[in-house]
């Protein structure tokens, strides 16, 4: 038959829907609140915190003024300037992957509500490009975000102190290695449920429980039967381990060797299984 | 039969014993929401879909376009199996409920999807206009969604669906919340597009609506088909209809023996006429009895042919299939 048009490709396709996702972010005030949290940290680093540094003599922390840390030891010193930068690292790597799973949360499922996946479902492209194109735009959002908080930090923390550790860029791969995983739970809860919020809520259940279930060593010893510990090694393996790569940034800062690349592996694991149910449930899925 | 390439002779919508079942509370109680409903609808005809609320006809369209699973039966679009993709190159969609993101403007939601579609560059945007301006909308292209009207985002709705130059329009309820004037605008418009080949397939329970757009309807009901057919056909009723006018009272004699029914006198007046109205069964009656009335002084006001309703169709159709 003539006339009959082609096709859209794939990428044509991933790429209006991650662009719309993007689009639909910057509309909503709650994006806007997290590039504005990033300006807001960056600019308490740049103005607020002081970091006074006398070699040889003393280092000073002050926070509107105040004294807050200081080291009066030369061989502390790099010692003293790790650790205050660990704590901003991990604290932005917390704060970071804590407000992004919130705002997208209910962002990216948005497009998966009857009604609106109607309009999508209509068109002559695959459904996995749906829900590929919508987590990549998520993830891209938050990624900016991310090289710009982290790499802002590092910016005005080497600028202020004169001490350069390479160690703390290693939070943007890892925060958004988080947030990816993190992500795919919410796709997945949330084509199951039609529920963004149940999705986010789940998904800040992985994020609280994490480190609960690290503390596995412990546990081992304090629960009493073996089928208990079996339940929190189960629990353990499956939920996705943000607090193990919490630790890696510190490792990392302190210029230790990662002491196990097990989390990132279980992670991956977690996320590409939730992934591929988040694809196989919304292709089978009913409108 | 190659079910991924269109053919030319085949029918625009084609289901055999399609059937829809949904398992709810976990699968302990079931909901047959459409059931083994077969339907062909030729390639640039007009058809309407009518069915009360929860017959099945949005499903049935959800089924057409591979939004929801078939539990049995196949669904072909020009001879395409409707679950692949190539089924719903040339469907263009308006959804019932479409909920349309407040975060485009009239024109960046058909850029988007304008390019799902595969159009691309100045091509997209040519049509963009194009479809703007068929939906008598080009002015208000630039404001937020969430600014519409739901007269406004229905014209939208339409827009979105005429994107690709689909060669199957399906309307489900086009006319929802759009004024008198812009329903005029819309039918037109449908009308218009099948003149040029499209085939028009609306669902609505709107019987007017369907009855003007429509050269053939089917009725869906708990699920069920209960009939199919042209308008035309559907509403033809056998015999004519004669008012006329006696000069005095009684109507001639022998009249009785050519008519349906004993005459009813609708109107009597204070100087004796007497109107009546008379049934007759086929034309060369209908002409004996004019002869007669004439001959016997009457005054013949009108003669009409027997025609019921699309609304009186369809509620005897539903009435009948309940029981």
């Amino acid at each position: 038959m003539s006339g009959v048009p082609a096709l859209p490709g794939a990428l044509t396709a991933l790429s209006a829907i991650v662009e719309d996702t993007v689009r639909e972010a910057f509309s909503r005030r709650l994006v806007w609140g997290i590039y504005g949290s990033t300006l807001v940290i960056l600019l308490f680093l740049l103005f607020v915190l002081e970091i006074d540094i006398v070699t040889g003599a003393k280092a000073t922390i002050s926070l509107f003024g105040q004294e807050a840390m200081s080291t009066a030891s030369e061989e502390s010193l790099m010692v003293f300037l790790r650790e205050v930068q660990g704590a901003i690292a991990v604290f932005l790597y917390g704060v970071s992957t804590f407000v992004a799973v919130f705002v997208c949360g209910s962002l990216t499922p948005a497009i998966f509500e009857p009604g609106r996946a109607d309009l999508i479902l209509a068109r002559p492209i695959s459904r996995h490009w749906v829900v590929l194109g919508r987590y990549l735009g998520s993830v891209g959002m938050v990624a900016l975000n991310v090289v710009i908080l982290i790499a802002g930090s590092y910016g005005i923390l080497g600028w202020k102190s004169g001490y350069w550790n390479p160690g703390f860029l290693y939070a943007i791969p890892i925060t958004i290695f988080a947030f990816c995983v993190l992500m795919t739970l919410v796709m997945v809860v949330s084509i199951w449920t039609e529920s963004p919020a149940v999705a986010t809520i789940v998904a800040f259940l992985a994020l609280l429980f994490s480190p609960i279930l690290a503390q596995k060593q412990l546990a081992i010893r304090l629960l009493g039967s073996e089928t208990a510990r079996a339940v929190w090694n189960a629990f353990y393996t499956a939920v996705p381990h943000t607090y193990e790569l919490g630790a890696m940034i510190v490792a990392k800062l302190r210029n230790r060797p990662i002491p196990s690349w097990d989390p990132i592996l279980a992670s991956l694991l977690f996320g590409a299984v939730c992934l591929l149910l988040a694809l196989y449930s919304f292709s089978r899925k009913d409108y | 039969m190659d079910i991924h390439t269109p053919r030319a002779d085949a029918p625009a919508i084609e289901t055999q014993g399609l059937d829809k079942l949904y398992k709810l509370a976990l699968g302990r109680r079931t909901l047959r929401a459409v059931s083994a409903v077969s339907l062909r609808v030729p390639a640039g005809s007009t058809f309407g879909l009518l069915g009360p609320n929860g017959a099945g006809k949005t499903t049935l369209v959800k089924m057409l376009l591979g939004m929801t699973a078939p539990t049995a039966g196949t669904a072909r679009i020009f001879g395409i199996d409707c679950r692949q993709r190539q089924a719903r190159l040339r469907v263009g969609y308006l959804p019932e409920n479409g909920r349309y993101p407040g975060h485009h403007t009239g024109r960046s939601l058909l850029q988007f999807q304008g390019r799902l579609c595969g159009l691309r560059g100045t091509d997209l945007e040519r049509r963009v206009d194009e479809v703007l301006a068929l939906v008598s909308m080009r002015e208000w292209g630039f404001l937020r969604l969430a600014k519409y009207s739901k007269g406004m985002l229905q014209r939208i709705g339409i827009a979105q669906a005429l994107l690709h130059r689909p060669a199957l329009l399906m309307l489900d309820e086009p006319s929802d919340g759009v004024d008198p004037v812009g329903r005029n605008q819309i039918r037109d418009l449908l009308l218009n597009l099948n003149a040029s080949g499209v085939t028009v397939f609306l669902n609505s329970h709107l019987l007017a609506e369907v009855e003007q757009s429509c050269r053939d309807v089917a009725i869906l009901h708990r699920g069920r088909l209960l009939l199919s057919g042209s308008v035309k056909d559907l509403t033809h009723r056998a015999g004519y209809t004669i008012h006329c006018e006696s000069p005095k009272g009684d109507l001639p004699r022998g009249l009785d023996h050519l008519v349906n029914a004993p005459p009813h006198a609708l109107h009597k007046y204070p100087d004796g006429r007497v109107r009546w109205l008379v049934e007759v069964a086929d034309l060369d009656l209908l002409n004996a009895v004019i002869d007669l009335l004439r001959r016997r002084h009457s005054q013949i006001e009108t003669v009409e042919k027997n025609k019921t309703t699309l609304e009186q169709v369809f509620l005897d159709a539903v009435r009948d299939g309940a029981r």
